[in-house]
């Protein structure tokens, strides 16, 4: 195993003054593909959008220790800069500014230095064509008016232009149609690999058919309870998340407070 | 008093001006003489904006050097066009001037029209299309005539005769190395004949301390389409009337107003739409991104009387607050008659959105540039309304350089 890329430590996150994730451990080794799996409300968006410093979400304790360095001190574009990159679940529409330039000004800003238009329009066309998206497609503005396949395509575009050294992909599956899962899992096959570490959030086995994880975690109201090989996969697919919780599973009397 | 009645007779006798002027210069005079200064507890037009403030004692007519724009545009003209400046067209083709010299309708039109010179004049004869913008610039000038603060008084008349077409640009600038505030009370009218077409712009970059008013005044003939944008970036206070006419069966107007403001900034646009005919459309679309204590107020009448069937009216009115302290406002106001119209308007001021800042940031864009970005955005919609290509650009140009002011000022 090599050295870890990705560490989490007791991490513990309220959002709105209730307690989300209470006590979360994870290590992603550089360059690894792991998913984290669990049912609804687990807190899998909530890890994901911690990890990338959206401000609704407060680390009351624990770090997190990305390439060696704390990653909790950072603003999101510091930790996109270090290499972070999040697939929304749900990318935000931005009205007005097109996809083109939304792009140049991220590569810019994430390699800290002007990119040549033709290596940009070179990168670009590779990228689309692998998506099988078309030319026109990044003329149009950022998420608008997207189809639920379009803008999931877009997160992988962004990803694939971005070069990350993690990506979290936050249920990139959901919403997808077969074809477009495929597409989208061997967008992602295309760009794993020794460079890029993945962590794939979902609750369904379904894109673990197209994206193979080294390991495999499952969230259970705010904590990791159980990781494994990807034998997990078959387990969960076969016994759903009841009988995993009831081994691994906390006692009952530990159940999160709802928020008064 | 810093203007008298003899300022307005010295001023036409300078120019050596016809009779029929002089005495419409002097009845303009009166006018102002007459009207009350607008006071926002009283008057219901000035009511969110107050000018108390202003003491018009402490300005001065400038000499003729900042009434007088310089005029661009390309080197040859076809023929029949006349573009020049509106003191030269008093001799050379007076019946037009005279024809649309406006009775003033306010405190600070009555000042313009008695005091105006040098100013704008451009005809485009009938089916004469001028392909490339004419553009007035009015500049700001630093030294007063005296120990007074320096007033202005730009004037611009356009006439496109049917079947014409003309893009035009007033350019309302500033002078960086103005020392003292500046009264500027601005006067564009805008005749649009049968069947013409007209793309008018007015951008205004006032200097921060100066204190703008304008009317801008479009008539519009049968089957005749004007285009109007405003982009309001400069100036401490202004206040400015945008009224379009829509005179004749058919007609066009689509009205854009860009609205980009920080510091003390306090801009107000009152605008009309009026139909007075049938079958006619008017679209108004005007967006604020406000800054700093800065604000930006928005009045829009819609007024379709009994003549006005089959008509269409549209407005919209959106305003971003960027800060805190900035405010946004929107009165729309309706005087429908006319049973068989459609009629609608839609107003929403918000904030940066913080998921889309957040969104534009996890992408490695900086929270300012990510703001930028945002407010660019914002505009755009207004922007992809300009159908001149050349104006859409330098439009966009001049937000996005008042936008770098505003983010590192």
């Amino acid at each position: 195993m090599s050295e870890p890329s990705l560490l989490i430590d007791n991490l513990h996150v309220t959002v709105e003054g209730r307690e989300i994730l209470r006590g979360v451990n994870l290590t992603v080794p550089r360059g690894e593909t792991h998913a984290l799996m669990g049912p609804n409300g687990s807190g899998k968006s909530t890890l994901a959008y911690t990890l990338m410093g959206h401000p609704k979400y407060k680390v009351t304790a624990g770090k997190v220790l990305w390439k060696g360095q704390s990653l909790l001190d950072l603003t999101p574009d510091q930790r996109a800069k270090s290499g972070l990159f999040l697939a929304f679940q749900y990318p935000v529409t931005v009205p007005g500014v097109s996809m083109v330039n939304f792009l140049r000004q991220s590569l810019r800003a994430v390699r800290g230095k002007e990119v040549a238009v033709r290596d940009f329009r070179k990168d670009l066309k590779s990228a689309m064509d692998v998506l099988k998206m078309d030319n026109q497609f990044v003329t149009r503005y950022l998420n608008d008016g997207f189809s639920g396949g379009e803008k999931k395509r877009a997160e992988m575009l962004q990803m694939a232009m971005l070069k990350p050294e993690m990506a979290i992909l936050d249920e990139t599956d959901s919403g997808l149609d077969i074809d477009a899962l495929r597409i989208v899992s061997e967008g992602v096959n295309s760009l794993a690999g020794p460079e890029l570490g993945v962590l794939i959030i979902t609750h369904y086995q379904r894109i673990l058919n197209y994206i193979k994880p080294q390991h495999v975690h499952v969230l259970y109201r705010g904590r990791v309870i159980v990781s494994g090989g990807p034998e997990l996969v078959g387990r969960l697919e076969n016994e759903g998340y009841d009988n995993i919780i009831k081994e691994f599973g906390p006692a009952d009397d530990d159940a999160p407070q709802a928020a008064a | 008093m810093a203007f008298t009645r003899e300022t307005v007779e010295q001023v036409s006798a300078q120019r050596s001006e016809p009779s029929w002027l002089r005495e419409a210069r002097l009845q303009a005079w009166e006018a102002f003489e007459r009207i009350p200064m607008p006071d926002s507890q009283r008057d219901e037009d000035w009511r969110r904006t107050d000018i108390s403030q202003l003491d018009l004692a402490a300005f001065a007519r400038t000499r003729n050097g900042a009434n007088a724009p310089e005029l661009s545009g390309p080197e040859t003209l076809p023929k029949g066009v006349v573009f020049n400046s509106l003191e030269r067209a008093v001799r050379d083709c007076p019946d037009l001037v005279r024809e649309h010299l406006e009775p003033a309708a306010g405190k600070f039109m009555a000042l313009n029209a008695a005091l105006w010179s040098g100013g704008a004049f451009v005809y485009v004869p009938p089916d004469v299309t001028v392909e490339l913008p004419l553009q007035a610039t009015y500049g700001a000038e630093s030294a007063a005539t005296s120990s007074a603060a320096p007033a202005l008084f730009p004037r611009t008349l356009i006439v496109v005769d049917r079947g014409g077409s003309l893009t035009f640009v007033d350019h309302f600038g500033a002078d960086s190395a103005a020392v003292a505030s500046t009264l500027s009370s601005a006067h564009t009218h805008i005749v649009v004949r049968d069947g013409a077409r007209l793309q008018y712009v007015s951008l205004q970059e006032r200097d921060e301390r100066t204190w703008h008013f304008s009317t801008e005044r479009a008539v519009i003939g049968r089957d005749a389409r004007v285009d109007v944008v405003i982009a309001a970036l400069g100036g401490g206070l202004s206040k400015s009337y945008v009224e379009t006419v829509l005179a004749g069966p058919g007609t066009e107007a689509n009205i854009v107003g860009l609205v980009l403001t920080d510091g003390r900034q306090h801009v107000d646009h009152q605008t009309l739409q009026e139909h007075r005919a049938p079958h006619t459309t008017s679209n108004l679309l005007l967006k604020s991104a406000v800054k700093g204590h800065s604000q930006s107020i928005f009045a829009g009448l819609v007024r379709m009387p009994k003549e006005a069937q089959q008509s269409d009216a549209f407005q919209e009115a959106r305003a971003l607050l960027l800060s805190e302290h900035a405010k946004a406002d929107a009165i729309p106001k309706l005087e429908i008659i006319a049973n068989d119209v459609r009629c609608t308007h839609a107003g929403a001021i918000g904030q940066v959105d913080e998921e889309q800042k957040f969104y534009l940031m996890s992408r490695g864009i900086p929270e300012r540039e990510a703001e930028r970005l945002i407010v660019t955005g914002f505009f755009e919609p207004a922007l992809e309304r300009i159908p001149v290509e050349a104006i859409r650009e330098s439009t966009r140009r001049a937000l996005a350089a008042r936008l770098g002011t505003i983010h590192h000022g």
